[in-house]
């Protein structure tokens, strides 16, 4: 599975990425994840299959899911709570669901 | 809440919209693009500033000074260049065109429009030379103005398939280069055109023109210590509604506020007195983290709830470093009544009170070096060129925690209660 969080700079979601690798890795699955700032996705859209937006940049889901779904790439938002709590856990559950959708 | 989420819906569309303009996308890729530059140049302003007497003798007698101010004179004061280039490669990029040539153009035109002197030498050949004065901070808004239009009508060509028609026994990598030609042709010329009519105006060039019917003004209201408090006042109501709002804010503001950091730079590094009090630099150091961090020393200090207690664990370190969306969102902040005041208010707070402590002399003015994101507070004010913004920093912090501990108290008390029923 091929994670990329974005945010605002991919600052905030770079720590969101250790918790979600820390929280794969003891589930015992492989997982290539990144965070990058919003406006550089675009160079990372091809090797991505679940495409996670931190909440403070919410509002461009509704463009991104526009660009990003037809190419076949699952897009949403990260819930609020479990940012911020850094909850990795959920996240990562989150992505699955994501992807488990048809 | 269910009007909260429409109205929040429609909030963010159109910050989200605001901020998705190319012509903003590109200003950010702009700025971004000088970067490499601006950093060393920064970095080299920051050693060159010690003002420790040995150093700064060591540094004249190694050579190390004169490597100092190279890095600097390319950098600082030439980042109009950078960034001319960097707005038309952006622009071009976002309506998916080939960039390269954007930058060309766009270097070219701005070299076009800035004023050259042809001194005859004493062998009879003549010498050309142009003022760097236009390429640095004072030729920002020239190449703002510049970078847009080349990105524009670049872009508008391309997508019109304007190009000059080859056989198609031409291979494709010939053909590509041509189709720079037509857009290079246009644009050159008109900026050759419109520089000439310009030259026999009172302004004598577009540089000076620009700088004092747009630039001059600009900066004035844009380093007016008001408009900055109204600015942060915006970007922190935007993060109440869940919205990234300095982002969104900056990406009008901070080339502005980054040519005002220019003129103190190029002022510092020529040891003239520094022109203004606030700047991008000024915001960074007295806003950093919208406050936050103080919320997040209550909680490591007096959390008795297991909820805070984790999330003070979990923010601290990431709000040393000015990273305080754990908090915004953890909290949290976002949509919470009971902290709007703090986490609204405090930010503008910290910028007028470092606005006074400057203002009233106590402390000097910022170098208005551009810090990298990610370093860690009170070092990012010391590197601002006085130990004095570290201790700056630090007051801040103490006046956060102080501030935010009646309202963390609160949350806390009811956090536990939660907990233990």
């Amino acid at each position: 599975m091929n994670i990329t969080l974005v945010c605002a700079a991919g600052m905030s979601t770079s720590i969101m990425v250790n918790k979600i690798k820390a929280a794969a890795e003891k589930e015992g699955e492989t997982i290539s994840i990144r965070a990058v700032s919003e406006s550089a996705f675009s160079n990372y859209a091809e090797e991505t299959d679940v495409l996670l937006l931190g909440p403070q940049i919410g509002y461009a889901l509704s463009r991104l899911k526009g660009l990003y779904e037809p190419k076949g790439i699952k897009v949403d938002v990260i819930n609020t709570i479990d940012y911020g709590m850094m909850n990795g856990e959920n996240v990562l559950k989150q992505a699955r669901n994501l992807l488990a959708e048809k | 809440m269910k009007i909260n989420a429409e109205f929040t819906g429609k909030i963010s569309e159109l910050f989200g919209n605001i901020s998705n303009s190319v012509v903003l996308k590109s200003l950010m890729a702009g700025m971004m693009a000088a970067f490499p530059a601006t950093i060393v140049g920064s970095f080299a302003t920051i050693l060159k500033g010690l003002q420790i007497q040995a150093l700064q003798d060591f540094y004249i007698s190694s050579g190390i000074m004169n490597v100092l101010d190279l890095l600097i004179m390319f950098s600082i004061n030439v980042t109009a260049l950078y960034v001319v280039a960097g707005i038309a490669y952006g622009f071009a990029k976002q309506k998916q065109q080939d960039a390269i040539p954007a930058a060309i153009i766009a270097l070219f035109s701005f070299l076009i429009i800035t004023p050259y002197t042809a001194t005859p030498t004493e062998f009879g050949t003549v010498n050309y030379s142009i003022s760097m004065g236009f390429l640095g901070g004072s030729g920002m808004f020239s190449a703002i103005i510049v970078g847009l239009i080349v990105g524009f009508v670049y872009s508008f060509i391309k997508e019109k398939g304007w190009t000059i028609k080859l056989p198609d026994s031409v291979p494709p990598i010939v053909s590509s280069s041509f189709a720079g030609i037509i857009p290079g042709l246009i644009l050159s010329v008109f900026f050759a055109v419109l520089s000439t009519i310009f030259s026999h105006t009172s302004y004598e060039s577009i540089h000076q023109a620009i700088y004092s019917i747009l630039q001059t003004p600009l900066m004035g209201i844009s380093s007016n210590i008001w408009t900055m408090l109204l600015v942060i006042f915006l970007g922190q109501i935007l993060w109440f509604f869940g919205i990234h709002g300095p982002m969104v804010i900056l990406s009008v503001m901070a080339p502005i506020w980054m040519a005002v950091d220019l003129q103190n730079l190029t002022a510092f590094n020529a040891g003239e007195p520094l022109p203004n009090i606030i700047g991008m630099a000024f915001y960074t150091i007295s806003t950093i983290g919208g406050t936050a961090l103080g919320l997040a020393i209550c909680m490591i200090l007096f959390a008795k709830s297991s909820r805070f207690k984790t999330l003070g664990r979990l923010s601290i370190i990431p709000g040393i470093f000015g990273i305080t969306e754990p908090l915004i969102f953890g909290t949290p902040l976002v949509m919470n009544v009971r902290t709007f005041i703090p986490a609204v208010f405090l930010p503008v707070f910290s910028a007028l009170f470092s606005y006074l402590a400057i203002a009233s002399g106590l402390l000097p003015r910022m170098s208005g070096v551009g810090v990298p994101q990610g370093v860690p507070i009170i070092l990012q004010g010391i590197v601002q060129g006085s130990w004095l913004f570290g201790l700056l920093q630090l007051v801040l912090v103490v006046i956060w925690t102080l501030c935010w501990y009646p309202f963390f108290k609160k949350m806390d008390g009811e956090a536990l209660r939660e907990e233990t029923a």
